[in-house]
């Protein structure tokens, strides 16, 4: 009766977002004209896509009490790389974009897994330092400029809407890969591995379930994401630059906290961080569109984090 | 008695549904050493936590010296001189022994107020000293062995003025050795006039050390002895009251095949050389005191720790076990001791806690089939007897009875034929008790072997074909479900 | 009780190997000392102008920012919280480093006093914010990374949105010679020139910091915090108290450091101290003191900050001698990072391997 009961709270939560979710859009909407424009709404779409993306796996390792802060540098990376290799001479073909793209996520999400998993490092610091070095590899390939790369299929995957619907393309990815996530950690075995990992991961290993190898392929799987997210990036702004991708990781971290996954593992589920990003996206391109600049967000952000913490903080202390 | 250090006068205590104790009385003299000792359950823990200000008594008076006093948290305790010092030891491991001793009153020099580091280790010097230790103060505490944080943990008592030192199991995980030096330092602390209660289940130790003897069984004291002048099978009669008779009448199972061999199971330094056998049908008890060794060897045979020699062999292949996941290959099931920590997800539901340990199963594919689920969960909820409102309700407000038999629920839905169990019936009630041991019993008839480690003395013999007893590490003796007694096997413990 | 005095001599005395004394031994340094070492004669060997002493300035002047730095997430690291907002707490100060320097030249005060009126308030803000860290760490209960993690978002946001809207933060520049020679005099005088003075500065810095440390009543509680926050608590020390503190330092020498960097570069932009994060917990965490908390000191601290700028230094001078791209410096960093603590991770497993006990 009680799980109920709690169960309910917390669908309460993520129906509450989406009211909010709801109310930003129409005060934007009276504030702004342009906010409520096609243009203005499918490029808000395709940004908050693009990010989302990572949101999602983010949410999985969030769950099992771990961080992957490397995202950033990871999508970084993966433009340079593939505008670097676009335009050495011969040219990589052009199919092979995409396999390049997922085989460098994979190799670093492989790196993360191995060195949380097996040496029990602090997750936060480990990704951190792979932060750095795929950050690096790109100033590395790309000489801290910036390489064009003008293809069909990044582009593909970038630029293109869906005819007849309008839908930008990246919009149709994230809402594929929130499906398949949301399967993925609603109703499959493996998901149920990931939820009894977060709320006693000492259970968890009692009961046979390999802990080592659910969080490395949580890693792997972030490492994937984020590589993906860094083609639908090439695909948008058809460049290559070591400096892409800037501060993502913020952005993700406070979606999924703001959707209720806590810090400290055990719950969290993938509509509320649909929910968490899609609000930060709204909120972020309405403010840029009432006229406040990117830092002024910037700032607005640090402070909106602490607050959804604290805030959340607060609610469970009340239940005692 | 105006020359007590310590009078505990008809102490009673009681918790929901349990009386802990009624009407204990206890004192202890300047200089003396009291053994206090009683099966698990007959009410020293509770006794001593009243005595520390955790626990506050419902009757009776706490006199020191004479006085009444009054505690309402440890530092009033500590305030009065007393000091118990628990199996886990708050040390700080990255810091000198000096340090630990002064933490928090550092010695300073006057004028600059900086730490004299000079004054703190001949401060330290000065206690350990005073305790005959011979420990250089300088010494990080991280690289002392257990025995010596202990011996640390006495001075630090000393250095805040403790006249009244309670020692609970001290000697569980020390060797000889220690355990004589720990007890030289008992008797310097006697010529000091500190008064020492000494809780132990090792029944030879409390001979050598004790003045006197308090025996409590059941929440109630059955009587005091001097040490002097009393036998150890007196002692254990006190403890153990009369025969009991056996209150769960047992089945007779026909033993089958082998199920389990173990070979020399050695872990450096906690066990040596654990070898014994398991057949389908048989439930083999171990026994054996805190700090014997007994749990390392479930765990160990489980994958939850890893060994250093020894074969596994199950059902007649050699089996490696480097994880959990491994055991339950093999069909190797375990209980843990502490449900809350590695037995159940407290926020998840009851269908969840069930199938937690066989997901894979839950349908083919990588789809959980949660209908499946259901069934399951509901299978076991009614054959075990779960009282629950529904499956969906989280585990941590259900009973403790009703925890224990999700958590047997979900040893059974892995479908093992080999089941470890670390104390299955630890902090339950008595209904749920009998339960579990109907579904031991099934689980026996149905061709599965229990390996079962109780300190509860009826229930070992009542439950166990065989009882081995582990002590210091190794198997001291073995004895049929016939020939043993509780005598025998506190006995057994003490070789 | 020769019992006793047995038994510990016997376990002190335990033969150490080569590998245990480097890495699980009591102190870093050995280890470092050999790195630093195989460093030196690594990139002296493959550049032409290693061993130069123009080099050696040049990494001397490199060091004081993270060396600064360092000190303060060296105190966040003993009580066993972190503290990423280091590096836009930095960048925020070296904005406002200008701004006041423009703001007391505007108003007429004397260009002796400005140097001192600027590193006062520098402190006043790198304490204020470290104070706002602490307090929400200690008294509302948040999470540390989550806590800095926004403090670095605000204070990032903060310096970019100044930038924006002051003139003056265009270009950034301070070309007042009385303020930039806070951190361009040499000693003992410009003839002899040797010895920079933020070297002294760093010195005096080290030195009080390790006597505090070891010294002082706070900085022994700073160590017990971190061992056994538990143990403390026992022992009567006010561990909010501390903790709190261990962040308001933290912020301190961030700004300390901002109003050094732009004395150096006469530059103070918002993008200053971007990444330092990355290299202020290198450097620490190199230096052996563990993120375990309660364990580790200066010394090594002092080693690790010369390892990183002797790589720093040398990296450039490898590519200008094989052409290998100045780029591979943050690669190098990060994988110095996963290296510390890795090992941290190993000595803490080595730890606890040693005390499995009987149960």
């Amino acid at each position: 009766m009680e799980e109920k009961l709690q169960k309910k709270r917390q669908i309460s939560t993520t129906w509450i977002l989406f009211i909010v979710l709801l109310a930003m859009v129409a005060a934007f909407s009276a504030l702004s004209k342009d906010f409520y424009s096609f243009l203005n709404l499918s490029t808000m779409l395709t940004n908050i896509s693009f990010s989302g993306i990572v949101a999602g796996t983010l949410t999985l390792i969030m769950i099992t009490g771990g961080l992957d802060i490397s995202i950033g540098g990871n999508i970084a990376l993966t433009t340079c790389l593939l505008a670097y290799l676009f335009n050495i001479q011969p040219p990589v073909p052009a199919w092979s974009l995409i396999p390049i793209a997922l085989a460098l996520g994979a190799a670093i999400g492989a790196f993360n897994g191995l060195f949380i998993t097996q040496l029990d490092l602090n997750p936060i610091i480990t990704t951190l330092g792979t932060m750095a070095v795929t950050r690096g590899l790109g100033y590395v390939l790309t000489k801290s400029r910036s390489i064009l790369i003008m293809e069909d299929v990044t582009g593909f995957i970038g630029r293109t809407l869906i005819p007849g619907l309008q839908i930008p393309m990246p919009l149709a990815f994230m809402v594929v890969v929130y499906a398949f996530l949301y399967f993925l950690l609603g109703r499959s075995k493996f998901g149920r591995k990931v939820y009894c990992i977060g709320a006693n991961q000492a259970a968890a290993r009692a009961s046979g379930i390999r802990v080592n190898r659910v969080k490395f392929l949580l890693y792997l799987l972030s490492g994937i994401a984020a590589s993906f997210s860094g083609l639908i990036l090439t695909g948008q702004t058809a460049v290559g630059m070591p400096q892409h991708a800037n501060g993502v990781e913020l952005d993700v971290i406070t979606a999924v906290l703001l959707g209720g996954t806590a810090l400290s593992g055990g719950k969290g589920d993938i509509l509320g961080t649909l929910a968490g990003v899609l609000i930060l996206g709204v909120l972020y391109n309405g403010f840029t569109m009432i006229g406040f600049r990117f830092v002024h967000i910037r700032v607005f952000q640090g402070i909106i984090l602490i607050l959804i913490v604290a805030l959340y903080e607060m609610r469970e202390k009340k239940r005692y | 008695m105006s020359n007590a250090l310590l009078e505990m006068r008809s102490i009673s205590k009681q918790f929901p549904g349990v009386q802990a104790l009624q009407d204990v009385t206890i004192d202890l003299a300047a200089g003396e050493v009291l053994g206090l000792v009683g099966e698990n359950g007959a009410g020293k823990s509770t006794l001593i936590k009243i005595l520390n200000g955790d626990y506050s008594m419902d009757a009776g008076e706490i006199l020191i010296e004479g006085r009444k006093v009054d505690f309402r948290s440890p530092s009033d305790a500590a305030e009065q001189g007393i000091r118990v010092l628990y199996q886990e030891l708050i040390t700080l491991d990255t810091l000198t022994v000096a340090e630990n001793l002064l933490v928090g009153q550092l010695p300073t020099r006057r004028g600059l107020g900086t730490v004299d580091w000079r004054a703190a280790n001949e401060n330290a010097r000065t206690v350990l000293q005073r305790m005959n230790i011979d420990m250089d103060p300088r010494t990080i505490v991280g690289d002392l062995t257990v025995h010596q944080k202990q011996v640390l943990e006495i001075a630090k008592a000393l250095q805040k003025k403790a006249t009244i030192l309670v020692m609970d199991e001290p000697t569980a995980a020390l060797g000889e050795e220690d355990t004589q030096s720990l007890f030289g330092i008992i008797r310097s602390l006697k010529e000091q006039g500190v008064g020492v209660i000494y809780i132990s289940h090792r029944l030879n130790e409390v001979f050598e050390i004790t003045d006197r003897v308090t025996v409590l069984r059941d929440g109630r004291k059955i009587g005091t002895v001097k040490t002097s002048e009393a036998g150890m099978g007196q002692l254990i009669s006190m403890m153990v009251g009369r025969e009991l008779a056996e209150f769960y009448p047992k089945r007779e199972v026909p033993v089958g095949d082998l199920l389990l061999e173990v070979r020399d199971l050695t872990i450096q330094g906690i066990i040596e050389h654990i070898s014994f056998s398991l057949r389908a049908g048989e439930i083999v008890g171990l026994f054996g005191l805190l700090g014997s060794g007994r749990i390392n060897v479930l765990r160990a045979l489980y994958g939850l720790d890893g060994y250093d020699h020894g074969r596994i062999i199950v059902r007649g292949s050699r089996a490696v076990i480097a994880a959990p996941d491994k055991a339950l290959g093999y069909g190797i099931g375990y209980m843990p001791i502490d449900r809350k920590l590695e037995g159940l997800a407290l926020a998840l539901p009851v269908s969840t806690n069930i199938t937690m340990a066989n997901i894979d199963a839950i349908g083919g594919g990588p789809v959980l089939n949660r209908k499946l689920e259901r069934q399951k969960a509901g299978k076991w909820v009614q054959d075990v007897n779960i009282r629950t409102p529904d499956l969906a309700t989280a585990v941590n407000s259900l009973s403790g009875g009703n925890q224990q038999k999700i958590v047997l629920a979900k040893l059974l839905e892995t479908g093992s034929k080999i089941f470890l169990m670390n104390e299955p019936t630890r902090g339950i009630d008595v209904g749920a008790k009998v339960d579990i041991y109907q579904m031991m019993e099934n689980l026996c008839e149905m061709g599965a072997g229990i390996v079962m480690i109780s300190s509860e003395l009826p229930e070992m013999l009542c439950m166990a074909d065989r009882i081995l007893v582990i002590a210091k590490g190794r198997i001291a003796a073995e004895f049929s479900h016939q020939e043993a007694t509780q005598e025998k096997l506190l006995q057994a413990t003490t070789l | 009780m020769s019992n006793a005095s047995a038994a510990s001599k016997n376990n002190l005395m335990r033969r150490r190997g080569i590998g245990e004394l480097l890495f699980y031994g009591k102190s870093m340094i050995p280890a470092l000392g050999l790195l630093l070492l195989i460093l030196v004669l690594f990139f002296g060997f493959s550049t032409k102008n290693f061993f130069a002493l123009g080099t050696f300035k040049a990494i001397i002047s490199n060091i004081p920012v993270i060396a600064i730095m360092s000190v303060g997430m060296t105190f966040v690291l003993l009580i066993g919280g972190l503290d990423i907002s280091v590096g836009s707490i930095l960048g925020f100060t070296a904005v406002n480093v200008v701004l006041f320097h423009d703001l007391f030249e505007k108003a007429g005060v004397p260009p002796v006093w400005i140097p001192w009126l600027v590193v006062l308030f520098s402190l006043v803000i790198g304490v204020l914010l470290g104070t706002i860290n602490g307090l929400i760490i200690t008294r509302v209960g948040i999470n540390p990374v989550i806590t800095t993690l926004g403090m670095m978002a605000f204070a990032r946001g903060l310096a970019s949105w100044f930038a924006l809207g002051f003139e003056i933060l265009k270009t950034g520049k301070i070309t007042d010679q009385v303020f930039l020679n806070i951190a361009r005099i040499y000693l003992p005088s410009s003839k002899l020139a040797i010895i920079p003075i933020t070297l002294i500065y760093l010195f005096i810095l080290y030195a009080a910091t390790i006597i505090v440390l070891r010294y002082t009543r706070f900085g022994r509680n700073v160590y017990a915090v971190g061992s056994n926050e538990y143990a403390a608590r026992l022992a009567g020390i006010d561990v909010r108290k501390t903790k709190f503190s261990a962040y308001v330092i933290s912020g301190a020498m961030a700004s300390l450091a901002g109003v050094i960097l732009v004395a150096q570069l006469s530059l103070g932009r918002d993008d200053a101290g971007l990444g330092t994060e990355l290299e202020v917990i290198t450097a620490v965490v190199l230096g052996g003191v563990s993120m375990a908390g309660g364990k580790g000191n200066l010394f090594g601290v002092v080693i690790a900050v010369l390892i990183l700028g002797v790589i720093r230094n040398g990296m450039v001078q490898f590519q200008e001698a094989t052409g290998l791209s100045y780029y591979w410096r943050e690669v190098v960093k990060g994988l110095i990072l996963i290296l510390a603590i890795s090992i941290d991770a190993a000595r803490i497993m080595a730890t606890k391997r040693r005390q499995r006990v009987r149960q």
